[in-house]
């Protein structure tokens, strides 16, 4: 079966080449799923020079793990959860900071071919601006599509905390764009 | 357009692209990368892999912190209980003396099931009972060993005199008698059988029981209870009562106050007795007239229930009307008021705890 991922497709025949030490195989793995992978590493952490670290992170951690995919679920689903375990890590090893304003970063290297620009820059922006509890609910939940119950599970919080960085996180994006 | 609402900013946010190209080509980076920290990934395990969580909430850790004080409790307890529970199967042991044992009594001095301990009348006995308790065998003694698990240590005194001493639970330890078991409720106590059968148990500590069809008397410290073969079960007396000589009776010029209670236990239950009982009756012989309350006629009842109060008034709860009526739950409540009594072991304690033992055992 092949999966369709950023113009290119990678077969499962490349995943298990990879899960047998095939180097090769797994630059395909990459460059299939480096788009995605970056996309969700650069809105989790709002830094484009942190997203770039946890890039590397997750693949080597994918290229350590892949023993374990089973090919349950699609290996997209399995590197997706992959990477935001990754992301969630690396912010409680780092002592959970990001409240700093990385959002003029943000911006320098999204090139997006489909939203209006003007509209997607400024949400970009206003998202990396969030403090970093809001804007990993609200990545989770609104552009990854997350339950708030897996984001619960997935951050160590309750349901009704996630449910609260939600609205506050929509709060303050519609401030930040309204300005 | 600025999202003004929850519903544009939603699909503003899931209108942003999926992916985002990274700046530059980090591959052969993360090639070297993963040549030097990883050369080999990791086998496919044949079972799914646990994970430790990469992060333990405070919460969490107070959890599971609670539950493992509470199961290394509970495996202390059973350990505790299992021990002793190991004890109890652990047989009989004569430890002194040299008695005239029958059967089963095995090299190492242990005694199961059926064996018979029997002293001659210069001969006597200590049989231990695993770890809750001593039996005293006196002299011309006859002793045997019904049973002895985690619940129950039964044992049958033919003739002869045993002093116990058992500090297990309630109900754990009972003694056959032709005329009757005694089961012991924590207690120190002295048990006669003579050649009638007819046995007398007189506890020293604490309090036991005597029960022979159906009926059940309860003991205090203090008191002794003289059962006959066919009889029912006899009225504890005060020790105190024994030597304390009563007014002339007809018949007899010579009586204590416990000949009294005998005469009433071996079948007279004249009036003129009953009268007798009640008017020389002190306070230390409310426990016998407690006893005697549900012997008595009914006729005689109401008599038995004013001398009582008399002595020792009834708590509240509980009413004239009650007790003749039979309430067991108000003579249970004036029983734990009477002087020198302790409170009835409730049955569910009881059971709970015979549920554990048996629990423990099986661990």
């Amino acid at each position: 079966m092949a999966v369709r991922r950023n113009g290119r497709s990678v077969s499962d025949d490349a995943v298990r080449r990879a899960q047998a030490g095939d180097p090769d195989a797994f630059e395909a793995v990459y460059r299939a799923h480096t788009g995605r992978v970056y996309a969700l590493c650069l809105r989790m952490s709002g830094d484009p020079v942190l997203a770039r670290e946890l890039l590397q992170d997750v693949f080597v951690r994918a290229w350590q793990k892949l023993g374990s995919y089973r090919g349950d679920a699609a290996f997209a689903t399995w590197l997706h959860r992959l990477t935001v375990n990754v992301v969630l890590m690396r912010w409680r090893e780092d002592g959970r900071p990001g409240a700093a304003d990385p959002g003029e970063r943000a911006l320098d290297n999204v090139h997006a071919p489909s939203a209006p620009p003007g509209l997607r820059l400024d949400l970009e922006a206003a998202i990396a601006a969030l403090p970093p509890g809001c804007r990993h609910v609200l990545v989770l939940h609104d552009v990854e599509g997350f339950a708030h119950k897996e984001i619960a599970m997935l951050l160590g919080i309750r349901n009704g905390t996630s449910k609260a960085h939600l609205f506050r996180a929509r709060r303050l994006l519609r401030e930040a764009l309204d300005r | 357009m600025i999202p003004s609402d929850d519903l544009d900013l939603k699909r503003a946010l899931e209108a942003l692209p999926r992916t985002v190209e990274p700046p530059g080509d980090l591959w052969p980076e993360l090639r070297s990368r993963i040549t030097r920290e990883a050369a080999v990934p990791e086998r496919r395990p044949r079972f799914r892999e646990f994970h430790w969580p990469e992060h333990f909430e405070p919460r969490t850790i107070r959890i599971a912190a609670g539950i493992a004080a509470i199961g290394i409790g509970l495996t202390y307890l059973a350990a505790a209980t299992r021990a002793n529970a190991h004890w109890m199967l652990s047989q009989w042991e004569v430890q002194r003396g040299v008695p005239w044992a029958r059967a089963n009594v095995a090299q190492d001095s242990l005694l199961h099931a059926g064996a018979v301990v029997q002293t001659s009348g210069r001969e006597a006995a200590v049989v231990a009972i695993g770890h809750i308790g001593r039996v005293d065998v006196r002299p011309g003694t006859r002793l045997r060993m019904i049973r002895a698990t985690a619940t129950d240590q039964r044992l049958a005194l033919d003739v002869g005199q045993i002093g116990a001493t058992v500090t297990a639970p309630p109900r754990l330890f009972a003694v056959e008698t032709p005329s009757g078991v005694a089961t012991d409720m924590g207690c120190s106590y002295t048990l006669t059988v003579d050649s009638t059968g007819a046995s007398t148990l007189l506890v020293t500590g604490g309090w036991a029981t005597f029960d022979e069809r159906g009926r059940e008397a309860l003991i205090p410290q203090g008191f002794r209870v003289v059962t006959l073969v066919n009889h029912d079960v006899g009225t504890p007396v005060s020790e105190r009562s024994l030597s304390r000589r009563v007014a002339p009776f007809p018949g007899s010029a010579k009586l204590m106050y416990a000949d009294l209670v005998a005469l009433y236990d071996a079948g007279d239950h004249s009036d003129s007795l009953v009268t007798r009982l009640l008017t020389d009756a002190q306070r230390f012989d409310a426990v016998t007239l407690w006893h005697l309350m549900p012997k008595v006629d009914a006729a005689r009842r109401a008599r038995v229930y004013d001398r009582l109060a008399a002595l020792a008034p009834p708590p509240p709860g509980v009413t004239r009307a009650g007790v003749l009526a039979g309430s067991t739950i108000m003579m249970r409540l004036w029983w734990e008021k009477l002087p020198g009594t302790l409170p009835i072991t409730p049955d569910v304690t009881k059971r709970l705890w015979m549920l554990w033992l048996k629990a423990a055992s099986w661990l």
